[in-house]
């Protein structure tokens, strides 16, 4: 019997059983058509996947260990981000900076958002050195949760959000700040005039924003108490008074 | 570490050739693997795997963002695969070919095209039938068809006006 389209692809391939591979090699040793057809669809191949080349572009340069250690610093629960974020990036280094360099759009679609300067950060927030514009904070918030910022000088704006996804995230928008989180809190140094995005799920049970000592909003299950009146889209546009 | 090294180039390559756009075959191979480090342990068939993610999150952007790769499609007649410093008679028939070989990738079926390609890669027919979700033992008779398809394909894009 002769050699159908799958038993030429897996001869071709090596994809056949032992006991398969041998039979189709005795058929070919005494068949001439399929060792013809054999030539012929090897010789398609080479050529198909030859022409497939035409179109490649030149591939980028990826230091693996960047990608980890970007995607080990962000986990799940209680993260870092803007730390983490800027660890990785301060370890990319020269990669986060050249010219063209995939890795921090890649951090944005995966990790939802990511420094927006072009230049790496040189430190982590945590060490005292202030995050770029568009850096920021997620947590997964636990019975309660306090945003607290402390802003130097007038002017500091936040706009925050109610939403359906899982975590609270504090942003810098404009303005450069510093994020450090523990179990129940969030604080935010920043210089005024800055201004912040805030997210808050819908689900959160308790969620306190503060700037300095001064109650700026609370959340308490579905319940919002702020002096600021929403938006016609629905967000918040908070004050953030300075800290004295 | 070493499953990075033997497998990201040819993942980037293979969804630069599906898709014609090199930041996005990047992009899409890089959050694959990032997804597969944040998973905390290896998929019973990682190279598998990471195809199957990627190809989702390129079915997401392409449902979302036709416009966008209409505008990449245009963009890319850049020369970037050619030897250095071509003739100009070169860089015509090399952005010809391309183009040729680009528009019969494009008349493939979609399943036609992925098996062509993953297997230009050297996938393996089990790691080809777990990506795709197609039953390996007909994978051959698949692959034989993809080949067809894409040889008419490619000599009717010829005969394109």
């Amino acid at each position: 019997m002769h050699l159908d389209d799958e038993r030429v692809q897996r001869l071709l391939h090596g994809e056949l059983e032992p006991g398969a591979d041998r039979r189709a090699r005795e058929h070919l040793a005494g068949c001439e058509s399929c060792r013809l057809l054999m030539v012929e669809a090897r010789e398609e191949e080479g050529r198909i996947f030859g022409l497939l080349g035409r179109v490649d572009h030149q591939a980028p340069e990826v230091d693996p260990e960047l990608l980890i250690s970007a995607a080990v610093r962000v986990r799940p629960r209680w993260e870092r981000w803007a730390a983490g974020f800027a660890l990785a990036a301060a370890a990319a280094g020269a990669a986060y900076a050249a010219p063209g360099s995939p890795l921090p759009r890649v951090l944005q679609r995966v990790f939802g958002f990511a420094a927006t300067s072009s230049s790496p950060v040189a430190a982590s927030p945590e060490a005292g050195e202030a995050a770029p514009p568009g850096a920021g904070i997620a947590v997964t918030p636990g019975d309660r949760l306090t945003i607290r910022f402390l802003i130097r000088g007038e002017g500091a704006v936040a706009t925050l959000s109610v939403t359906e996804g899982i975590e609270v995230s504090v942003r810098a928008v404009d303005g450069a700040a510093t994020f450090t989180s523990d179990e129940d809190r969030i604080s935010v140094h920043g210089a005024g005039p800055a201004r912040f995005e805030i997210l808050i799920p819908r689900t959160a049970p308790s969620v306190d924003v503060v700037s300095d000592k001064v109650p700026v909003l609370r959340k308490r299950g579905a319940d919002i108490v702020t002096g600021a009146v929403p938006e016609a889209d629905g967000r918040y546009r908070l004050m953030l008074p300075p800290s004295r | 570490m070493e499953l990075f090294r033997a497998h990201f180039h040819r993942l980037v390559r293979y969804l630069d050739r599906l898709s014609g756009d090199p930041e996005l075959a990047a992009d899409l191979a890089q959050e694959a693997f990032v997804k597969l480090y944040q998973r905390g342990s290896l998929p019973d068939h990682p190279e598998a795997w990471l195809i199957t993610v990627a190809l989702n999150q390129f079915r997401n952007v392409r449902s979302t963002g036709a416009r966008r790769r209409q505008l990449l499609t245009a963009a890319r007649a850049e020369v970037t695969m050619s030897d250095p410093a071509p003739n100009p008679s070169q860089v015509v028939e090399s952005g010809d070919e391309r183009d040729r070989v680009r528009a019969a990738l494009d008349r493939l079926s979609d399943r036609d095209r992925r098996i062509l390609l993953l297997r230009a890669e050297g996938y393996g027919y089990r790691d080809l039938a777990a990506a795709l979700e197609l039953h390996e033992a007909s994978m051959g008779t698949f692959l034989a068809r993809a080949k067809r398809a894409f040889r008419d394909a490619y000599e009717s894009a010829g005969h394109a006006p």
